[in-house]
């Protein structure tokens, strides 16, 4: 949604200065959603926060998107939420503190389905809107997943829809309002199914879709991977209406950032310009996106699809690269 | 006559709202509308490309001015909020999927899910025959909607099928034929799809929810 453009993103924090730690299992290097920090031999602690305008005007649909989104980072790593801390900016006196409330109870409900503690937070006024969780979660530090370690041959799985980024644009103008609101409830569902269901099969890298889009998101995981792939653009689930609403014109701005930035991605003739922007649309609360064996991602993405995620192998791992996609 | 819309200082996506209420109000035969960033500019071109109307877009100074002439297409993109264009909306969901189907005026509503590359569970030559039977038989008849492969039904739409003529007629009576794309990845089929598109789960279910089923 708000996200600060990925080129201007990777030069700003090139200039930060490095701290090496043993105990980071992940740090920064690998564009990663968290920090993984090792605390004995069976626990490591992973720390997120994620925090955004709202893109719905609903302020309790608005409120579980957000913790949605900022619980998600946990999962992408492997691990499960423990506590989280509300971050709010918020215009008390013209938005009211009804609303503010409804955003806060949306939030909270979601911590409570994830299994985790909400413990107060921090307010500002501001006059626009803004919500997320600081979210804290723990893993075992074997299991730490991360963009690094997909391997050739892998398959790789996306567990929700791509598109919900135009179709909120196109929300504005009161379009699509069947598919927006499937694209809201894909929102508001917690990967914590998915990463459920993964947690049975020997995952090699994970990492979950937000604002560079199903592409940029890709492209952090196989350049972390240093492989390149194929990625079958036929077999990605899209919602309903979102290529109409890229044929439209409601488009966001971050797809065209995001379509400017990751110059390692290259589409067949045939990828129509719609689907391209698809395919980088920024999505928020988008899926989790998991590299394994071919075998084990079949059998995976069936289990997923039996459970009501909309879980699809959307391409292959094919050799050592520099994070290369090719979509066909 | 030329209607002018000032659109600087909106953001994303308001030209294209904008844009698109004036082209649907529009007795002119011209609207020009005003933008101060690429993206805007963009955005308001695929607009108008997808209601059927011709633009031009001219850079001033750091504002954009594009001219969009609404040609008789424009009853189209009137009609369009009343969801009765040629543009997808709900009605034809399918249509917009990834799958890459296409809408027809297919008479049946009918979908056939098959599953196996055999008819039946007997003899394996018995089998055969019975699929090449099937086969023929459906292609003769009005067309179903779509035929979807899953499982070992994918080896009979790619290379070294003897059915794919039979499936060429189907397909070219109107029928969408469709293999899924995770079962050509695990039988190494993926470049040998001779006939349909490949599609998913979620393109399937689409048709097997909204359609008549017949597994084979």
């Amino acid at each position: 949604m708000a996200k600060i453009e990925p080129g201007a993103l990777s030069e700003i924090v090139a200039g930060l200065p490095r701290m090496n730690n043993s105990n980071v299992l992940v740090g920064m290097d690998t564009s990663d959603d968290a920090v993984v920090y090792k605390l004995t031999d069976d626990i490591a602690i992973i720390q997120t926060l994620d925090f955004f305008p709202p893109p719905v005007d609903d302020p309790y649909l608005f409120g579980q998107i957000a913790a949605a989104n900022s619980l998600s980072d946990v999962y992408a790593m492997g691990g499960r939420p423990i506590t989280a801390m509300n971050i709010v900016a918020f215009p008390l006196c013209t938005l009211g503190k009804v609303a503010l409330a409804e955003i806060l109870r949306g939030g909270a409900e979601k911590c409570i389905e994830a299994g985790a503690v909400i413990a107060g937070g921090h307010s500002i006024e501001d006059k626009e809107p803004k919500f997320g969780l600081s979210v804290t979660g723990i893993v075992h530090p074997d299991k730490v997943l991360a963009n690094r370690g997909a391997k050739i041959g892998d398959a790789l799985v996306l567990t929700k829809p791509v598109g919900s980024g135009m179709l909120v644009t196109a929300a504005q103008a009161e379009l699509f309002s069947e598919s927006v609101a499937i694209a809201y409830a894909e929102m508001v569902r917690l990967n914590k199914y998915a990463a459920e269901i993964m947690a049975d099969y020997a995952v090699h890298a994970c990492t979950d879709i937000t604002g560079f889009g199903l592409l940029g998101h890709t492209f952090e995981l196989t350049q972390a991977s240093g492989v390149k792939m194929i990625l079958d653009s036929a077999a990605v689930p899209i919602f309903a209406d979102a290529l109409t609403a890229a044929e439209m014109g409601f488009v966001p701005a971050g797809v065209y950032s995001n379509r400017q930035h990751y110059k390692a991605v290259t589409f067949a003739d045939s990828v129509s310009e719609a689907l391209r922007d698809v395919l980088f649309d920024p999505q928020t609360s988008g899926g989790l996106l998991i590299a394994l064996s071919k075998a084990e991602a079949v059998l995976m993405t069936e289990r997923m699809v039996a459970a009501g995620i909309v879980a699809a192998v959307i391409g292959e791992i094919v050799e050592i690269g520099n994070g290369e996609i090719y979509v066909k | 006559m030329s209607n002018k819309l000032d659109c600087r200082g909106m953001k994303c996506p308001l030209p294209v709202i904008a844009t698109k209420k004036a082209l649907e109000a529009a007795t002119d035969a011209e609207i020009s509308v005003l933008v101060d960033n690429e993206i805007a500019k963009i955005n308001v071109l695929k607009l108008a490309k997808s209601l059927g109307c011709q633009a031009v877009a001219k850079q001033s100074g750091a504002d954009w001015i594009i001219n969009i002439i609404s040609s008789e297409s424009r009853v189209q993109s009137s009609e369009f909020s009343d969801g009765n264009s040629g543009l997808r909306t709900k009605n034809s969901e399918l249509a917009n999927s990834n799958s890459g189907l296409r809408t027809h005026n297919s008479e049946l509503n009918t979908v056939y899910l098959v599953t196996d590359n055999v008819l039946g569970n007997g003899d394996e030559e018995l089998g055969m025959v019975l699929m090449r039977s099937l086969l023929f038989t459906i292609s003769e008849r009005p067309a179903p909607r779509a035929l979807i492969f899953m499982n070992k039904g994918v080896f009979l739409t790619c290379e070294g099928s003897a059915h794919i003529e039979t499936l060429q007629k189907i397909s070219a009576n109107g029928t969408e034929i469709l293999s899924c794309g995770t079962c050509l990845d695990y039988y190494d089929l993926k470049d040998k799809l001779a006939v349909g598109d490949p599609g998913n789960m979620y393109s399937a279910l689409e048709l097997l929810e909204a359609f008549r089923v017949i597994k084979i």
